[in-house]
């Protein structure tokens, strides 16, 4: 079993406006940070969303969503209208069969398929534009300040890759967090872009979350569950890891690291920790319910998951 | 009715299809029927449901739609049943999955939780046999040589 199915077993069982300007958050150190909902997509009462996975929001409020269940990319107003939608199950351009990471910026919208090494490129009006081939399957993607997405190729044999493509998919540079992996799986990571192409990485395995430029220099590593390893069971081989640290991470305008924490947590899917930009952690909050995912669009609006993923909340952090 | 994986008589599955389908006469004039027993918690996990693609690709529509009947299978600790937030929760994602999968074969929830079986991965079928009176549990997971056994059984 290579390394890059067993992550797509792990991921598969386990198996993502107000348009009124939203005050930036003070610059002093937040003691505490409360939740007000602001938007909800979806929910048991509607038939919108079934399974997301990814979501993406433009510098207009719009939002992009990933649907596992029904293949579907969609695209909602900032209201959370539903706009378009395209997609279906299926292998060719435009199709997906287990859709999971989502990046917008002002031209494209770019989609992940896990079984897929590369990414699917539509136009913000979902029509389907190209495919970009990559050297391995795609474990983590995040659109560029500048334009153009980062992503975190999965490759065991060469492990700790985050590729820099610009708008037009061409690879224009590539950051390495790490050159050998001790063990499977301990180079998941997820991704987070902040200003001028800085890029911080929550370990999925491993008890860190890194800021590094894009000249593959590390600012700093943190550890937020004490830094001890994450245990190990061998199944079919491999020594796999049994607890995730850190499931998603999102920085926000203030440069501040969100990372919201695995099993390894108080709270599974619902500990989110709150890192200042030197990477020392400030403070954390509770999420009301269980999330695989954590996004902050440009206005610094959170967006996770609730109902079991048949939701989307979106909230204004309001920062005491 | 909390049958798990006990003696499953044939009258016991009729009670629950008429149940879980009101308005629907049991299939009576069926001479067999294969009840294919979903998690919708796992309907994400595509590994779990690829079994279910492949029967649908390997049984005409109209076994699929007369001999082939889901059993939505669902959490719900406080039996609030099909007006409980469980039980939304579950049409809404059995909605998408339907239709992203383009699912032909009719479906129940189990509101009453009348089954509780261990799947082992995404889901699991009873072959109920009526002419010859005879009900076969296939538990989970179904692989290539549970899905030959059960077309085998639809077709037959």
């Amino acid at each position: 079993m290579t390394k890059t199915k067993i992550g797509m077993w792990l991921t598969a069982a386990a198996v993502w406006t107000a348009a009124a300007a939203f005050p930036a958050p003070p610059a002093e150190t937040p003691t505490k940070i409360r939740l007000e909902e602001v938007l909800t997509i979806g929910g048991p009462d509607e038939e919108t969303l079934f399974q997301w996975t990814g979501v993406a929001v433009d510098e207009s409020g719009a939002i992009y969503v990933l649907d596992a269940l029904d293949f579907s990319l969609k695209k909602f107003d900032a209201q959370g209208r539903l706009l378009k939608k395209t997609g279906r199950k299926g292998q060719g351009p435009g199709e997906f069969s287990m859709p999971r990471w989502l990046a917008v910026d002002k031209e494209y919208v770019f989609a992940s398929d896990q079984p897929v090494a590369g990414l699917c490129v539509f136009d913000r009006d979902l029509n389907f534009r190209k495919t970009i081939r990559l050297s391995g399957l795609v474990d983590a993607l995040e659109s560029r300040p500048g334009g153009g997405v980062a992503v975190v190729v999965s490759n065991f044999q060469d492990p700790g890759r985050i590729v820099l493509l610009d708008r037009r998919g061409e690879v224009e540079g590539e950051v390495r967090y790490m050159t050998k992996s001790d063990g499977p799986l301990l180079d998941s990571v997820n991704i987070a872009a902040g200003t001028g192409d800085v890029f911080t990485l929550g370990f999925l395995f491993q008890d860190k979350v890194e800021k590094w430029d894009a000249a593959g220099l590390m600012s700093w590593t943190a550890n937020l569950f004490g830094g001890k390893a994450v245990e190990t069971k061998m199944i079919g081989g491999f020594a796999l890891p049994q607890d995730t640290c850190v499931l998603d991470i999102a920085v926000d305008g203030r440069g501040r690291t969100f990372a919201l924490g695995g099993k390894r947590a108080k709270n599974r899917g619902r500990d989110v920790f709150v890192l200042n930009p030197d990477g020392k952690v400030e403070t954390m909050f509770v999420l009301p319910e269980p999330s695989h995912c954590l996004y902050i669009d440009d206005r610094n609006f959170l967006y996770v998951r609730a109902d079991d993923g048949i939701t989307l909340k979106k909230y204004r952090m309001v920062f005491e | 009715m909390r049958a798990g994986w006990k003696v499953w008589p044939i009258a016991a599955v009729m009670a629950f299809l008429s149940l879980a389908s009101p308005g629907q006469s049991p299939p009576s004039r069926v001479d067999r029927l294969v009840l294919l027993l979903i998690d919708v918690e796992t309907l994400a996990c595509a590994p779990c449901s690829a079994p279910l693609d492949e029967l649908g690709r390997a049984l005409p529509s109209s076994v699929l739609a007369e001999r082939l009947k889901g059993i939505l299978i669902y959490r719900d600790p406080d039996l609030q049943g099909p007006s409980g937030r469980r039980g939304r929760i579950a049409r809404v994602r059995w909605s998408g999955f339907a239709r992203g999968h383009e699912v032909r074969f009719p479906a129940a929830f189990d509101d009453g939780q009348s089954f509780q079986i261990e799947f082992g991965a995404g889901f699991a079928a009873i072959l109920v046999d009526f002419e010859a009176g005879t009900v076969r549990k296939i538990p989970g997971p179904i692989r290539a040589r549970e899905i030959a056994e059960i077309v085998s059984f639809a077709c037959r």
